[in-house]
C-alpha cells in the first residue's frame, strides 16, 4: 500500500511554515510533484531556504499570482498531480483550480471547523483561553473554511501553550492526518467525501467568529481594561507570532514575552500598580481586578526575567506604571 | 616606638615592652599563642568598631538634642553614624531577596531594608523625632514607675529615631536598661537582621525586649505601652500603613501614654505649579531651601483648610468605614475653592503634611521628605484637561471638594466634588420624578 501511495503525486499550497513539515514528508515519500507559493506574502515568510531546497530536491515551485490559474493548472496536468493539499494558503484558490484536482484538493486547518474559520486560528482559540483544539482536513470549496471535513484529530491546548508550540503540533499532527487521507485516497482511488461541519463543543459553539489575522492592536496590553488571565492569553497567543504583544511601562513600550496571572490581592490599587517586586514572587503588577506576574520582558536593553527587568530599571512596589501625570501641563 | 617589626630577625618581646604590635608575646613560633593573638587583634577591631559607632552615635544625638536646629552641625554628624550603619549593614550578609524586596499589602506599601536605610540622613526629621521622644520620655518617667515600655512598629533596618538615642542613654548614664525596654517590629525579614546586628554594635542589648518580624497590625501586648514611636508615611500622608498602624496601637497605648508623633495635620493649598515645583527649585541652585524661599512660597500659595488632624483621640474615634470595593475608608475635611483671578490661572491643589513629635518639635512644609507637599494633578481647578484621564475631577471656584482618605492598596487621599447646592436640587428632581 504504502508502494502503491507513492504513486500520487501532490501539489501543496505553502502559505506559511506550517507547511515546511508536510513538505518535507511528501519529499520523503517520493509523492511531493509541486510547490505553489502565495503571490501576496501577507505573513511576510521568508520562503527562500524553502525554495533552496525544492531546487536541490528537483521539484517545482510556482507562485499563484492573480489571473494567472491557467499557469498552475498548466503545471498540475503536465506533471499529473491528482491531488492538492493546501496551508495557511492565504488567498482563495479559484474554482477552475480547484475542479483541475481529479482525487480532490484539501485544507489542512488548525482548528474544529465550524469553530474558528480564517487564517489565524491558533492565535485566536489560546487569546480565548480554549483548553481543547483539533486540527482538520477537508475538502476546498469556493467558500473558505467550508468544506467536507474528511478527517481530523483532536488536540489538547496546554495552559502553556504559545502560539509557536502549538503551531508546530498542529503542522506535525497535520502531517500525519494527511498521510493518513493520501493512502486513503490510493485505495479508494476517489476523492475523499467527508462529513459535513458540525460543531463539536459547546464551549466552541461561540466560536464560529472569523479568526482573522491579528493587528498590532490586538497584542496591545492595556493594564486597565484587561484582567490578568486575558493578559496571559495575549502574551501566549502573540508568541511566536509576527506582531509581537507590547506594554507600556513607565511611557516606554517595551514587549510582554510571557506574563502569568497570580493569586495576589490587588488591594484595590488602580491597574498598573506595581504591587510586589521580590525574590521568589517576581514582579507582579495590579491588572483590571487582578494580579499578573510579568515574567519574559524584552526591549533595545535585552531580554530580561521580570525581576531582573524590575531591578535593573528601578521599578519598585507602589510604583505607577502608567504614563505620569507628575506636573505635566494639563491645562 | 618601633617602626616596623621584623618576625624573622627581631627579638622575642614581652606583651608589655611592646609598643609596634601590641599583640604579641613569648615566642612567636607557637602556633597557638600566635591563634590566641590573632584572636585579640580581631577581637580588638570588632571592640573597636562597636565604639567607633557608639561614638557616633553619641556625637549625633548631641548634636540633634540641641535646642536650636543647625544643619551644619546635625548633618556631618548623621552622615558619619549612616556610614557606619550603612557598612554595617552592606557586611551584614544579608540575603539579596530579603534586602530588595519592597511590596504593597492591606495596609500600605512595605517599602525594602534597603531604601530605608537612608531614614536616618533626614536631618531635620531626626531633630524633630529625638528631641520629641527625649522629652516625651522625660514626662512619663514622672507619671509612671518601673520600666516604660516602648514600641517602635514598621522601624526599618535601623530603628534610626530611638536607637542611636539608645546608646546615648547608655553613655550618658540619662537612662538604664531598668528605666526603657523597647520592642522594635518590622515586617520584613531582612530589616530584623538588620536589627540584631545594629543592637549590638550599639550595645543596647540590654534596653530591648524583643525585635519581631510580623505584621505590627498583629500586635499584640500583654505589658503596658507607655510610648509608641511611629513613622510610616510619605509626602501627602500617603502609601505607606501610618494610618492604620498608629490607628492600632493608639489602642494599645496606655491612657496616658504618649504617640510619637503626637499630631499629624494635613491641609489642602493651591499654588502655581510651575512656582511650587520648579522655579522655587530653580532658585535653590541645589543648595537646599533657604528659609527665605520658604515663606516666599508659602506667601503664594491659597490655603484651602485642614482635612485631617491626626492624635491619639481621633484615632481611638475613628472607624474605617468599606466602599462598595470593599476599601476601607474614612471622611476626612471638606474645603471651598476660591473664586480666582485670571492671573491666578489654574493653580495645582496640593496637600501638605504638618507633624508635632512631641511639644515643641514640629516639621513643617520641605523640612523633611514627608512633609514635602504632594500635588494632585488629577483635581482640575477651572480647566478641562487637555488629555482626560480615568480619576480625572474637573472643579470650578465655588465648589466643595470633600476628601476622603482611603487606607488599603496605597493609602492617601482623594477628593470628591460635593456641591450641597447641587445635591439637594438633584433630590428634589428625583422627587418630583418619581411623583
Amino acid at each position: 500500500m504504502i508502494a502503491e501511495a507513492r504513486q500520487l503525486r501532490v501539489a501543496v499550497f505553502a502559505g506559511s511554515q506550517f507547511a515546511v513539515n508536510l513538505i518535507a514528508e511528501l519529499m520523503q515519500r517520493k509523492q511531493l510533484a509541486l510547490v505553489v507559493f502565495p503571490g501576496k506574502n501577507s505573513q511576510k515568510d521568508d520562503f527562500s531556504v524553502l525554495a533552496q531546497a525544492l531546487e536541490a530536491a528537483q521539484v517545482p515551485f510556482v507562485v499563484l499570482r492573480s489571473g494567472q490559474q491557467e499557469v498552475i493548472a498548466e503545471h498540475l496536468k503536465r506533471l499529473h498531480i491528482t491531488v492538492g493539499i493546501v496551508a495557511t494558503f492565504p488567498q482563495k484558490i479559484p474554482a477552475s483550480l480547484i475542479q483541475a484536482f481529479r482525487l480532490g484538493l484539501y485544507n489542512l486547518h488548525a482548528a474544529l471547523l465550524p469553530a474558528y474559520p480564517g487564517p489565524a486560528p491558533i492565535y485566536w482559540q489560546i487569546r480565548d483561553g480554549q483548553s481543547e483544539s483539533g486540527i482538520v482536513l477537508h475538502r476546498v470549496t469556493e467558500q473558505m473554511d467550508s468544506g467536507n471535513i474528511v478527517a481530523k484529530r483532536l488536540v489538547a491546548i496546554h495552559p502553556l501553550d504559545t502560539s509557536a508550540s502549538l503551531h508546530n503540533q498542529m503542522a506535525h499532527l497535520g502531517t500525519q492526518l494527511v498521510s493518513a487521507a493520501l493512502e486513503e485516497l490510493m485505495r479508494l482511488k476517489t476523492p475523499l467525501l467527508g462529513e459535513v461541519q458540525t460543531r463539536h463543543f459547546s464551549a466552541l459553539s461561540e466560536a464560529a467568529v472569523y479568526a482573522r489575522r491579528p493587528e498590532q492592536q490586538d497584542n496591545v496590553i492595556r493594564l486597565s481594561e484587561q484582567n490578568a488571565e486575558d493578559i496571559a492569553a495575549i502574551c501566549r497567543a502573540g508568541n511566536g507570532t509576527q506582531v509581537p504583544v507590547i506594554i507600556e511601562l513607565k511611557q516606554v513600550w517595551v514587549q510582554l514575552l510571557q506574563a502569568t496571572a497570580v493569586d495576589y490581592p490587588t488591594f484595590n490599587t488602580p491597574p498598573g500598580t506595581v504591587l510586589f517586586v521580590g525574590d521568589p514572587e517576581g514582579f507582579i503588577v495590579a491588572a483590571c481586578g487582578s494580579a499578573l506576574r510579568l515574567e519574559v520582558l524584552s526591549c533595545s536593553d535585552g531580554i530580561f526575567g521580570g525581576l531582573a527587568f524590575a531591578e535593573r530599571f528601578g521599578i519598585d512596589a507602589g510604583a505607577q506604571l502608567s504614563v505620569p501625570l507628575f506636573f505635566k501641563q494639563r491645562a | 616606638m618601633r617602626s616596623e617589626f621584623n618576625p624573622l630577625s627581631d627579638p622575642i618581646c614581652d606583651f608589655s615592652d611592646s609598643e609596634a604590635w601590641p599583640g604579641f608575646a613569648e615566642s612567636l613560633y607557637d602556633r597557638g599563642r600566635f591563634t590566641e593573638i590573632l584572636r585579640q587583634s580581631v577581637t580588638s577591631a570588632v571592640l573597636y568598631e562597636r565604639h567607633r559607632m557608639s561614638l557616633a552615635a553619641l556625637d549625633a544625638v548631641e548634636t540633634l538634642l540641641q535646642p536650636e536646629f543647625n544643619r551644619d552641625q546635625v548633618a556631618p554628624a548623621l552622615e558619619i553614624l549612616y556610614q557606619q550603619l550603612a557598612d554595617l549593614y552592606h557586611q551584614a550578609d544579608i540575603p539579596k531577596r530579603l534586602r530588595t524586596r519592597q511590596f504593597i499589602c492591606a495596609s500600605g506599601l512595605i517599602m525594602s531594608p534597603d531604601h530605608c536605610i537612608t531614614t536616618i540622613r533626614d536631618a531635620r526629621r531626626m531633630h524633630a523625632f529625638v528631641r520629641g521622644i527625649d522629652q516625651g520620655l522625660r514626662i512619663l518617667r514622672e507619671k509612671f514607675e518601673g520600666p516604660l515600655h516602648i514600641v517602635y512598629p514598621a522601624c526599618g533596618p535601623f530603628a534610626p529615631l530611638l536607637l542611636p538615642l539608645l546608646s546615648f542613654y547608655q553613655q550618658s548614664g540619662s537612662y538604664s536598661a531598668n528605666d526603657l525596654k523597647i520592642t522594635l517590629i518590622d515586617v520584613q525579614e531582612g530589616a530584623t537582621q538588620s536589627l540584631w546586628q545594629v543592637i549590638k554594635a550599639l550595645e543596647v542589648q540590654e534596653f530591648i525586649a524583643d525585635v519581631m518580624c510580623m505584621d505590627a497590625l498583629e500586635y499584640r501586648s500583654d505589658q503596658v505601652v507607655h510610648m509608641v514611636v511611629i513613622e510610616a508615611m510619605q509626602h501627602g500622608f500617603s502609601r505607606e500603613g501610618h494610618f492604620l498602624l498608629a490607628r492600632h496601637f493608639a489602642q494599645l497605648l496606655d491612657g496616658q501614654g504618649l504617640m510619637i508623633p503626637e499630631e499629624i495635620s494635613v491641609r489642602a493649598v493651591l499654588n502655581d505649579p510651575q512656582e511650587e515645583l520648579v522655579t522655587q527649585w530653580q532658585e535653590c541652585n541645589g543648595q537646599g531651601e533657604s528659609d527665605q524661599l520658604k515663606q516666599r512660597i508659602r506667601g503664594k500659595r491659597k490655603e484651602l483648610g485642614e482635612i485631617l488632624k491626626m492624635d491619639v483621640a481621633f484615632l481611638r474615634s475613628v472607624a474605617p468605614a468599606a466602599g462598595r470595593d470593599q476599601s476601607l475608608m474614612v471622611a476626612c475635611g471638606q474645603v471651598t475653592v476660591p473664586v480666582l483671578t485670571p492671573s491666578e490661572g489654574s493653580p495645582i491643589l496640593m496637600l501638605i503634611t504638618t507633624v508635632n513629635t512631641y511639644g515643641g518639635e514640629w516639621l513643617h512644609d520641605y523640612d523633611s521628605g514627608i512633609t514635602h507637599p504632594l500635588p494632585d494633578a488629577q483635581v482640575c481647578i477651572n480647566f478641562i484637561p487637555k488629555d482626560a484621564q480615568p480619576g480625572d475631577l474637573w472643579v470650578n471656584s465655588g465648589d466643595c471638594l470633600r476628601f476622603y482618605y482611603n487606607f488599603t492598596g496605597l493609602p492617601g487621599f482623594f477628593a470628591v466634588r460635593e456641591n450641597l447646592a447641587d445635591s439637594s436640587a438633584k433630590v428634589s428632581r428625583e422627587l418630583a420624578h418619581d411623583c
